[in-house]
C-alpha cells in the first residue's frame, strides 16, 4: 500500500518535471532561433554610421536623464562625468538626493558649482517633499534636487515632476553608459514615430571589462567565477528571452540600470510605485496593463545593442541578496496584477506573457529545484526510477547547460563583445558547469525570494544600491 | 512517467553538441578572418592616408597604390572618402571622390547589389548614395523586386541625384512606411530645387512626410520657405498647424502678428505654448497684452513658457515685476516671480 502510493506520488511528480522541462526548452529553443534570426538578419551591416545617423538634433527628441542617488559620495561625480560625455544632442541631467546622510549633495554641488534656484514644480505625480534645486554653473544642463527620504521610486517620481523633457532615462548610480546608449535606446522611439512608449537597453557585466568615461576599451574577464557565471546568465537572459518577447510586444521587464520611457504615459500610469521592491518591473507591467486596457497602439521594446555595463556582486551573500530581491518583486507584480493572467481582454499580454512569467519566470525555480531533489531521490530508489533520474538529468544538461552555451556562441558572432578567443571559451567551459553548483544556488535564494513575498517581508525601506559592491574590481 | 527514452536524448544531445560545436568553429573561423580583415584594412589606412591627403589637397594624379586591390583595402578607402565627406566641405574634394569612386569602386557595389542577403545590399546601396555612383539602371531594377523600407529609403537617396525628374513619383511610390525620421533624413539630403518641387505636392504625402518637411524647412531658417509655411497655418490639421508654428519659430520671423493673433486663445494648448515662443521673435511693446493672456493661460506649460520668452527680452523683468503686482492670478504670479527671481532664466 505505501509502496504504491509512494510509486504514485513519484510518477506524478516525475511527470510534472517532465512536462515543465519540455515546455521551458522548447519555449527557449523557440526564442533561440527567433534570436537568431534577427540577429542574422543585421549582420555585417554596417552599424557605426547608422548610429551618426541619429545625433543630430532635427532627429531626436531631447531626454531629461533622471540620477536617484542615496549616499552616492564614491561614485556621484564620476557618474555625472560620464553622462555629460554622452553623445547626444540634447539633453539634461537631474541628479535627485534622496535625503543623503553622507556628503553626496556638498561633493556634487563643489565639483559642479551648483548654485541653489528658484523652481516651481509641477507636481503630476505626488512626492516627498522637495527641499531645493540647484542648477549647475558649469553645465546649466545638470540639476540637483534635494527632497526628504522616499526611496528610489519616489526619487524617480521627483525626477519626472521636474524633467522639463518628454522621454526621460532612469539609470542606476553605477551604471556605466557607452557614449551611444542614448542614441541607441531613443532609437526604437524615433524610428516608430513614437509608437514605442519605452525601452531598455541590453545590460552587460563591467567587472573585468576596462570602461574609462563610458566607452569599453579591452574586454576581458573577470576572475571571479561567480561574475563569470553571471556574464553567461546575462547573455542568456538577453539572447533567449528578451529580443522574442520584445518583437512580440510582450516585454514585462526593462532593466531599471538603464531605460527610456515616454513621460507623459508614465505619467498617465501614476509613475513610479513607492511600494513594491522590483519598481522598474511594475511599471512596466502597469504601462502594458494601460496600452491593452485603452487599446493604445503602443509598444515596450528592448534594444539588443549593450549599451550600459554594470557591476555584479561579487561575493555569495551580495548576490544571494539581490536574487532574493528581484525573486520577490517578480512575484509582487505578477501577483499585483493577477487578474490579467488568462486574461484575453490583455491580449498577448494576458494569454502569452503573464502565464510564461508564471510559470518559467516565479514558479520554474520550486520546479527546478524539486527536479534537483526528484533525481537525488530517484538515484537512491534505483530499479526503474534510475532511468527517470538519468532522463531528467539528461534534460537538465540540454536545458542548463547547452542553451546556454549556444547562447554564448550566438553572442559571439553576433555583437563579439569579448573578441578574445579564450575569454569566450572560458564563458562556455563555465556554462557547462552550471548546473552542478551555481544552479541550485539560485534556485535556492528565489525560492527564499518566494518565502519572503509569502510572509510580506521587505527589506528595503530607503534606496540601496541593492547587490553592487562599490569597489575597485572595475 | 512519459514515454521519453534515454537513447532518443542523448542521440538530440549529441547532435546538438555536435551543432554546436560545428557553429563554435564556424564562429572562431570567422572571427579570425574577421581580425585578419580588419588589419589589413588598418594597414592600407596606415600606409595611404597621407597620400590620400595629398590627392585631395593638390592637383595631381591618381596614384597607382591609392587603388584598392581587395575587399580590405575598399573598406580602408571607404573610412577615409566617409570622413572628408563628413567633415569637409570643399566641392573638388566630393567631386574627386565621386569621379574615384565611379572608376575604381562601381563594380564593387554592384556586385553587393546582386547579394541575396539584405544587410550587404543595404551597405552596397549605403555607398552607392554617399559617393554619388551612376547606376540609375541596377538601382531601377529594385522596381519589380519585393523591396524592404531600408533598401526604399537609400533607392530615394539614390534617385534624389540619379533620377530627379521623377523623383516626386518614386518618393511617393516607395515611402510607404515610412517614419517621421526617414523622412526627415531624406528631405535632409535633397536640394533646394527638388524640395521646392515637394511643396507643389505636399498634400499627397503621408501625415508623417508633411510633418518631417515642415520640420525641415523651419531647420533651413530660410525666409523664402515663409510664404509656404505661413499658408499652413490655416490647415484643418492640428498637428500641421503646430508644427508650422514651431518651424516658423526656428526662422525667428514673424512678418505679420495679426495672421497668428487667434493661436493666443486657440483651444489647444500646444498651439498656446508654440505662441509663447513665437512672440518672442517680437518687441515686447507690440505683444505685451497678448503675453499677459499667455501668463495668465489655464496650462502650466504655457505659463511657463510665456514667463521664460518674457524672461529673455532685455524689458521683460521690468514687465514681469509690473505683472506681477497687477495680475489676480496666484500661479501666474508665480510663474513670473521665479523667473524673477533666477534673474530672468
Amino acid at each position: 500500500m505505501l509502496l504504491s502510493i509512494l510509486n504514485f506520488l513519484m510518477l506524478f511528480f516525475g511527470n510534472i518535471i517532465l512536462i515543465y522541462m519540455i515546455v521551458v526548452i522548447f519555449s527557449y529553443s523557440i526564442m533561440l532561433i527567433f534570436a537568431s534570426i534577427e540577429l542574422r538578419k543585421k549582420y555585417k551591416l554596417n552599424r557605426t554610421e547608422i548610429e551618426e545617423d541619429y545625433i543630430d538634433v532635427i532627429y531626436t527628441k531631447p531626454v531629461s536623464i533622471i540620477v536617484p542617488a542615496f549616499n552616492e559620495e564614491v561614485g556621484v561625480v564620476e557618474s555625472i562625468h560620464s553622462l555629460l560625455s554622452l553623445r547626444y544632442p540634447l539633453t539634461e541631467i537631474i541628479v535627485v538626493n534622496d535625503g543623503s546622510t553622507d556628503l553626496t549633495q556638498e561633493k556634487v554641488i563643489e565639483q559642479f558649482k551648483m548654485k541653489k534656484i528658484e523652481k516651481i514644480l509641477r507636481a503630476q505625480l505626488p512626492t516627498k517633499k522637495v527641499l531645493s534645486v540647484y542648477r549647475s554653473e558649469i553645465h546649466p544642463n545638470l540639476l540637483l534636487v534635494e527632497k526628504e527620504n522616499g526611496g528610489k521610486a519616489d526619487a524617480l517620481n521627483v525626477g519626472i515632476n521636474i524633467a522639463q523633457y518628454p522621454y526621460f532615462c532612469s539609470i542606476d548610480g553605477d551604471s556605466l553608459l557607452q557614449e551611444q546608449a542614448l542614441l541607441h535606446v531613443m532609437k526604437p522611439i524615433i524610428l516608430s514615430d513614437e509608437e514605442v512608449i519605452a525601452t531598455g537597453g541590453n545590460i552587460r557585466i563591467a567587472n573585468g571589462l576596462n570602461v574609462h568615461f563610458g566607452s569599453v576599451f579591452e574586454s576581458s574577464n573577470s576572475s571571479n567565477l561567480l561574475v563569470v557565471m553571471q556574464i553567461v546568465e546575462y547573455l542568456r537572459a538577453f539572447l533567449l528571452g528578451r529580443i522574442a518577447l520584445s518583437k512580440l510586444n510582450l516585454v514585462l521587464i526593462i532593466s531599471g540600470a538603464f531605460s527610456v520611457f515616454s513621460k507623459k504615459w508614465v505619467v498617465e500610469v501614476g509613475g513610479y510605485s513607492t511600494h513594491t521592491i522590483g519598481e522598474d518591473m511594475e511599471l512596466v507591467v502597469k504601462l502594458q496593463r494601460f496600452i491593452k486596457e485603452k487599446k493604445l497602439k503602443k509598444r515596450i521594446e528592448f534594444v539588443p545593442d549593450p549599451v550600459c555595463f554594470t557591476e555584479a556582486p561579487q561575493s555569495l551573500g551580495v548576490l544571494r541578496k539581490q536574487r532574493r530581491r528581484w525573486h520577490q518583486g517578480l512575484i509582487e507584480s505578477l501577483w499585483k496584477h493577477k487578474n490579467i493572467t488568462f486574461n484575453p481582454k490583455f491580449g498577448s499580454i494576458g494569454t502569452v506573457a503573464f502565464p510564461y512569467f508564471w510559470l518559467v519566470e516565479c514558479l520554474g525555480p520550486l520546479i527546478e529545484l524539486g527536479g534537483y531533489i526528484y533525481v537525488i531521490v530517484c538515484f537512491f530508489l534505483g530499479d526503474i526510477y534510475l532511468e527517470f533520474a538519468i532522463i531528467l538529468s539528461l534534460l537538465f544538461v540540454l536545458y542548463g547547460s547547452l542553451l546556454s552555451v549556444a547562447s554564448i556562441i550566438l553572442e559571439a558572432w553576433s555583437t563579439n563583445t569579448y573578441p578574445k578567443r579564450i575569454v569566450v571559451i572560458r564563458l562556455i567551459f563555465m556554462a557547462l558547469t552550471e548546473i552542478f553548483w551555481y544552479k541550485p544556488l539560485t534556485l535556492l535564494w528565489r525560492l527564499e525570494g518566494i518565502m519572503y513575498f509569502l510572509r510580506g517581508r521587505s527589506e528595503w525601506g530607503n534606496m540601496s544600491r541593492v547587490g553592487m559592491s562599490k569597489g575597485p574590481s572595475r | 512517467m512519459m514515454y521519453l527514452s534515454i537513447e532518443l536524448l542523448i542521440r538530440i544531445i549529441v547532435v546538438l553538441v555536435v551543432l554546436l560545436i560545428c557553429f563554435g568553429i564556424y564562429v572562431a573561423i570567422n572571427g579570425l578572418r574577421e581580425n585578419y580583415r580588419n588589419k589589413g584594412k588598418t594597414t592600407y589606412l596606415d600606409a595611404e592616408q597621407e597620400n590620400w591627403y595629398t590627392y585631395f589637397s593638390s592637383a595631381g594624379e591618381i596614384s597607382e597604390s591609392l587603388i584598392p586591390k581587395t575587399t580590405r583595402e575598399i573598406q580602408g578607402v571607404e573610412e577615409i572618402f566617409i570622413s572628408y565627406l563628413k567633415n569637409v566641405s570643399d566641392p573638388t574634394i566630393k567631386e574627386k571622390i565621386n569621379q574615384f569612386s565611379n572608376k575604381y569602386l562601381r563594380e564593387h557595389y554592384l556586385t553587393l547589389l546582386r547579394s541575396k542577403k539584405w544587410s550587404i545590399r543595404i551597405n552596397g546601396l549605403k555607398r552607392i548614395a554617399n559617393f554619388e555612383i551612376e547606376c540609375l539602371e541596377e538601382c531601377q531594377k529594385f522596381k519589380g523586386k519585393n523591396t524592404s523600407k531600408e533598401e526604399n529609403f537609400q533607392l530615394l537617396k539614390i534617385f534624389s541625384f540619379l533620377n530627379r525628374e521623377n523623383f516626386e513619383d518614386e518618393l511617393l511610390n516607395r515611402s510607404t512606411g515610412f517614419s517621421e525620421y526617414e523622412f526627415k533624413k531624406l528631405f535632409v539630403s535633397i536640394d533646394e530645387e527638388l524640395l521646392g518641387r515637394i511643396i507643389t505636392n505636399i498634400e499627397d504625402l503621408p501625415k508623417a512626410g508633411q510633418y518631417a518637411f515642415i520640420d525641415i524647412l523651419g531647420s533651413k531658417r530660410d525666409m523664402k520657405y515663409l510664404d509656404f509655411l505661413e499658408s499652413q497655418l490655416l490647415n484643418e490639421h492640428q498637428e500641421i498647424r503646430i508644427r508650422t508654428l514651431k518651424a516658423i519659430h526656428s526662422i525667428g520671423v514673424v512678418r505679420e502678428l495679426e495672421k497668428y493673433i487667434d493661436f493666443v486663445k486657440s483651444p489647444f494648448w500646444e498651439e498656446r505654448l508654440m505662441m509663447a515662443k513665437l512672440l518672442g521673435n517680437l518687441p515686447l511693446n507690440e505683444t505685451a497684452s497678448h503675453f499677459r493672456v499667455l501668463l495668465e493661460d489655464e496650462s502650466w506649460w504655457v505659463r511657463s513658457q510665456a514667463a521664460k520668452t518674457i524672461g529673455k527680452d532685455k524689458d521683460g523683468l521690468d514687465y514681469l515685476k509690473n505683472f506681477s503686482k497687477t495680475t489676480g492670478d496666484k500661479y501666474a504670479m508665480e510663474m513670473a516671480n521665479e523667473i524673477l527671481l533666477n534673474g530672468g532664466n
